[in-house]
């Protein structure tokens, strides 16, 4: 029954913590947490985004023991109210910025851009532009309403940009160089 | 729409990911408008770049077997950590080259081991001992799918893998020196080899070194050595 989701949820465990080795642990330890409730597995409609929201739950418990043990914070991609409200809030200010530049340096700029989001906006913008998560579905695992999802990656995207245009030097006399 | 309103859709745009009344209202914006245009075909590059660049790799090819295997309780999923390093000390040489050519290796590879962290002393019922073995292999160019297998001793097992004497990875190498650090439970003392077999795409090379010595082999008033 979960076998045909196996590969989806080790996509998602590897979005989430960036290693195979720890992807692989952390499907691992749903499975065999979920192996005595496969009576309740059976009625669940919609199984892989329920599965996934169980590995999320999940990776943020161990996020959280960890974070107890650090005294650091704990992602906040699920605790949505006051963080989204606050994101929210610039959302009327925030414009995509025009790019201007060329395919050759586009990958090492975008490693920079990238590098500089923060690890939920990082996860988030790769979940749904690169694994084409429909936000629907980004919404259902976090626990979110779509509306967060949007605005979230809204301004994600919008960060990307601004990080990838700050990457350009600026040409002399124009302000901007294309590449 | 504006240039504003339409930039902003440009990313869901070229994933295809807009209604289709939307889709055609940026489609027909683009045809009048050159600046947005060039903005789209940026937009359509990110994405292809983001794809190529940032694609989640593979799980390994035993991940599906493994895991369903720990849900079973069969015991065969049980996870071993094992930690690859990427610098290695010369004396924890298990000398190994892969690559153009496959010359021989060490004629003698060598096992280092570290004491655990509490040192079991060996008494009348000698008690399993724990002992880190690393396995420093060099290659020659990176290599994928390798698969390693270790061939154990009866007095000897993988912590996490009780019983399984011969077990099996798919591992990657990289250039140059690679360390793979296996946490071994000593269960009596015993006599034994480890042997690491590596097949790397059909190239097949067969190492045999000594298992670190349990407690209850060394002599009284005879000082334990670093295990070689």
């Amino acid at each position: 029954m979960v076998q045909p989701h196996l590969q989806a949820m080790h996509s998602f465990a590897w979005r989430l913590t960036g290693n195979s080795q720890d992807a692989e642990d952390l499907v691992q330890d749903v499975v065999v947490k979920l192996y005595p409730r496969l009576d309740e597995l059976e009625s669940v409609d919609q199984l892989r985004p329920w599965l996934n929201r169980v590995l999320y739950r999940q990776f943020i418990d161990g996020l959280r023991k960890k974070s107890r043990q650090a005294d650091q914070p704990v992602s906040d991609l699920m605790d949505a109210d006051s963080q989204s409200d606050w994101l929210d809030s610039l959302e009327a200010d925030d414009h995509s910025p025009e790019l201007v530049l060329g395919q050759a340096q586009l990958g090492p700029m975008l490693d920079k851009a990238l590098a500089r989001l923060s690890p939920d906006q990082r996860t988030l913008l790769l979940l749904h532009d690169v694994d084409g998560w429909r936000q629907e579905d980004v919404a259902e695992v976090l626990g979110v309403p779509v509306g967060t999802v949007k605005s979230r990656l809204h301004r994600c995207r919008a960060n990307l940009r601004k990080f990838l245009q700050d990457c350009m030097e600026p040409e002399p006399g124009s302000g901007r160089q294309e590449l | 729409m504006s240039c504003s309103q339409i930039r902003s859709q440009l990313p869901d745009f070229v994933r295809n990911q807009l209604a289709s009344g939307e889709a055609q209202q940026v489609r027909a914006h683009l045809e009048h408008c050159p600046s947005c245009a060039r903005q789209a075909e940026i937009e359509a590059a990110l994405k292809d770049e983001l794809a190529s660049r940032y694609a989640v790799p593979a799980a390994s090819t035993d991940f599906e077997s493994r895991v369903l295997a720990a849900a079973s309780g069969s015991g065969q999923g049980r996870k071993v950590h094992l930690a690859w390093g990427g610098a290695v000390a010369a004396a924890l040489v298990l000398g190994l080259m892969l690559g153009r050519g496959m010359p021989e290796p060490d004629p003698v590879p060598q096992l280092a081991s570290e004491p655990a962290p509490e040192e079991q002393s060996a008494g009348p019922m000698p008690e399993p001992v724990d002992r880190t073995v690393r396995l420093a292999f060099t290659a020659g160019e990176p290599l994928d799918n390798v698969t390693l297998t270790l061939a154990l001793p009866p007095h000897v097992e993988l912590s996490g893998l009780p019983g399984q004497h011969r077990v099996s990875w798919q591992v990657s190498l990289e250039q140059g020196d690679n360390v793979l650090a296996l946490p071994l439970k000593i269960l009596f003392p015993g006599a034994g080899e480890l042997i690491a077999e590596l097949d790397a795409n059909g190239r097949q090379k067969v190492f045999r070194a000594v298992v670190p010595q349990h407690p209850g082999n060394i002599v009284p008033n005879e000082q334990e050595e670093p295990a070689t």
